[in-house]
């Protein structure tokens, strides 16, 4: 077993995926402090964190929830956050495979399993990267709620720098993907576009708008054609 | 405060739709795949949206443009991974990075 253990450590694709889920357990603590801290339930933020797996869009709907908006509201703006799995799932439809395992990977298809598939050059990899990270996560994520909740404020997530951890994540699993020269502006483009948007477009839904770019690779594919 | 029930009812049904997005999402992919142009631009879309996903984490609060600790932990984690730095340290040094300059009382 320790050897399992031991080898499965030495595979730099299961290092990764581990240290995903170690960085979205750092966030959940986040998220269930928050949760608790608005007067809801401590084992809401972890049960929400295992059936609906899209944190950006539980801390809105839990930070909507606990500020008197109705549910059912806060439940449409948190659906509006995760329209983003719509073009993920498109993309990464390879890694999904059939039977049981298919419907497990589409549950675990969020920010960062997508990033890390999508990051892996050789077919066979990325759709291993993508399970393991997205399992890492489903794992991590409420765990991390579940402390955060029962450790509550204790953790200030500024002065830890733990709010620089995600988009540091997505951030690294990118640069692979940016070493094709054809990607560099579109995605210039697309977060100039989205980082605007945010002032105005409904919480969450601003990085969608980056799709805006699309037709920027399209017109660089023309050209080279 | 609305009631309990409410807000966990609402919960499963925000699993349930997230859940019917992502099914979508995987469907959609497998009937336009059969077109090669579009096959690529597929994964493109998605990277669009992930570097977006970290831009807006990465530069503001959700409502306007953050402060500067944090954008420069995430650069450094960048600059870090670019020159091949193993995940679990580049994320280690974004949050000391933000950490550090926040306890140097910058924003």
């Amino acid at each position: 077993m320790v050897n399992v253990a031991g080898s499965a450590l030495r595979d730099p694709l299961v290092r990764g995926g581990l240290s995903m889920g170690l960085a979205v357990a750092l966030i959940g603590i986040a998220y269930g402090a928050l949760t608790v801290d608005g007067g809801l339930p401590v084992w809401l933020a972890p049960l929400l964190g295992v059936v609906v797996l899209a944190g950006a869009s539980e801390m809105l709907f839990v930070g909507l929830a606990a500020g008197g908006t109705s549910p059912w509201l806060a439940m449409v703006a948190a659906l509006l956050v995760n329209t983003r799995h719509l073009p993920y799932g498109m993309a990464v439809r390879r890694f999904l495979g059939d039977g049981w395992k298919r419907l497990v990977r589409t549950h675990v298809m969020n920010d960062e399993s997508v990033a890390y598939g999508l990051a892996q050059r050789d077919p066979d990899h990325a759709r291993r990267a993508y399970t393991i990270a997205g399992l890492s996560v489903l794992v991590g994520w409420p765990l991390g709620a579940l402390a955060g909740g029962l450790l509550g404020q204790v953790i200030d997530q500024e002065a830890w720098g733990l709010d620089a951890v995600f988009p540091a994540v997505i951030l690294a699993l990118l640069l692979p993907a940016l070493h094709e020269s054809r990607l560099r502006l579109p995605v210039l483009v697309a977060a100039v576009v989205s980082v605007t948007a945010v002032a105005w477009a409904p919480a969450g839904l601003a990085p969608v708008l980056g799709l805006l770019a699309l037709p920027l690779v399209l017109l660089r594919r023309w050209r080279h054609a | 405060m609305p009631e309990l029930l409410t807000v966990v009812l609402a919960g499963l049904g925000l699993a349930v739709g997230t859940y019917a997005i992502r099914t979508t999402g995987g469907v959609a992919g497998e009937l336009l795949e059969s077109r090669p142009r579009i096959e690529s631009l597929m994964e493109d879309g998605a990277v669009l949206v992930l570097a977006s996903v970290m831009a807006t984490a990465a530069l503001t609060d959700g409502v306007g443009i953050a402060g500067c600790a944090r954008p420069a932990g995430v650069a450094l984690a960048g600059v870090l991974a670019w020159r091949g730095v193993p995940l679990p340290v580049v994320l280690v040094a974004a949050a000391a990075g933000a950490a550090g300059l926040r306890a140097l009382g910058v924003a």
